[in-house]
């Protein structure tokens, strides 16, 4: 090799150093993992067809449900307002539900008008994408209102959830890999059939993944 | 050995889970394992993402680690799959920053620096015109300083394996940067 070739190698692919923002968004991706870890451990205790068993046959993950809602409950009995939920916690009742569809549509902006309709919520889903659409329902909660869209990614079925965000919890952006993020003023939840394959849904959007 | 002492306090310090043993590793590695990035990338913003990943695969995988291989062979094998999986989007323009007109403005010595950034650029984006498995082979070589045996060792393979990739590459970029070599053409 050209002994110039060898100098300008070492002198322009010298090492630099890491922003300092990486820690940051390392730090992000940690914590969001540690929640999802905890989130998962608590869903896969149980199947999917396991949800609704006799209370007796129940595993512990559902009490640890029960025991939310009534901490959230008890904050709104002393706060005098409706509880806002953790899109997490739709999420993760949500995965243990096979509720019918109010929509039928593989259409994307179809689906989005629909929700816009039913929930005021924007949820621009790409034209082209990977998944396969099956529609779209709302769930409901007292005055609370969450888009769902349902799709299959591959063999697994997703559900989409998009709800307002709450000023007061902020989510971490999109970006951090998570299974539940905030963009804007909304947030966002995927809920999976196989739930250590939850990424698989983000192919909603993000098709080269 | 007291490195490796601590090294291992650091491990045991990551595998239950502390922070500031997390953030100890990650300030140990951040440089290395970033520059490698943005060598192979040849994007800041791509670099970040592919840094970001490899951290979070690291910490996740820690108790893989069997210490068969000594840490920082298993964090550039981390950092080659990574960056080998990466598939690279499609070019953006980075904007001029405030930096490059004040420069323009400082005028003599910054005007060189300006000149030297645009020769750095150059080969930058040489070293991104090579195939994925060649690229990865010069960053570890010229931004890492690794030696053939150390190169083999992290990429799973033959020294002789090594050697004949960077002789590819080299020609490669003989023939693409060959304005810089001062024999004839426009140089910057």
């Amino acid at each position: 090799m050209s002994d110039w070739l060898e100098l300008e190698l070492a002198h322009r692919l010298t090492p630099v150093e890491a922003p300092e923002e990486l820690w940051e968004r390392v730090d992000q991706g940690l914590q969001a993992r540690a929640s999802r870890t905890a989130f998962r451990s608590a869903v896969r205790r149980a199947p999917r067809s396991a949800f609704w068993t006799p209370i007796s046959a129940w595993p512990a993950w559902p009490a640890a449900m029960a025991t939310m809602a009534l901490a959230a409950a008890a904050w709104w009995l002393a706060d005098g307002r409706e509880p806002v939920l953790d899109i997490r916690e739709w999420a993760a009742i949500e995965m243990g539900r096979s509720a019918a569809l109010e929509l039928h549509s593989h259409d994307p902006g179809e689906i989005r008008r629909w929700l816009r309709d039913h929930t005021g919520l924007d949820v621009p889903i790409p034209s082209v994408t990977s998944v396969r659409l099956e529609g779209a329902r709302v769930v409901r909660r007292g005055a609370q209102r969450v888009a769902a869209v349902e799709y299959r990614a591959g063999h697994d079925a997703v559900t989409l959830l998009v709800a307002r965000a709450d000023p007061q919890h902020p989510l971490p952006p999109h970006g951090a890999r998570s299974a539940a993020w905030q963009a804007r003023d909304q947030v966002y939840a995927l809920a999976s059939s196989t739930p250590d394959r939850v990424e698989a849904g983000c192919q909603l959007c993000h098709s080269s993944l | 050995m007291v490195l490796e002492r601590s090294e291992s306090e650091l491990l045991a310090a990551c595998r239950r889970g502390e922070r500031d043993g997390f953030r100890e590793l990650f300030q140990l590695y951040k440089d290395k394992v970033y520059s490698v990035a943005l060598r192979f990338a040849g994007d800041p913003a791509e670099a970040m993402d592919i840094a970001q990943d490899i951290f979070l695969k690291l910490f996740s995988s820690l108790a893989d680690f069997r210490g068969d291989s000594r840490l920082e062979t298993w964090i550039f094998r981390l950092v080659v799959n990574r960056c080998l999986d990466h598939r690279r989007r499609a070019r953006r323009w980075i904007p001029l920053g405030d930096g490059f007109w004040s420069t323009l403005r400082a005028g003599g010595d910054s005007l060189a620096q300006v000149l030297e950034d645009e020769r750095r650029g150059r080969v930058q984006e040489a070293v991104n015109g090579l195939a994925p498995d060649l690229r990865i082979v010069v960053a570890l070589r010229y931004t890492e300083g690794m030696s053939y045996d150390q190169i083999a060792e992290v990429l799973g393979c033959a020294p002789g394996t090594v050697a004949s990739r960077l002789h590819r590459a080299h020609k490669l970029l003989e023939r693409s940067l060959a304005h810089l070599s001062g024999k004839g053409g426009a140089d910057v």
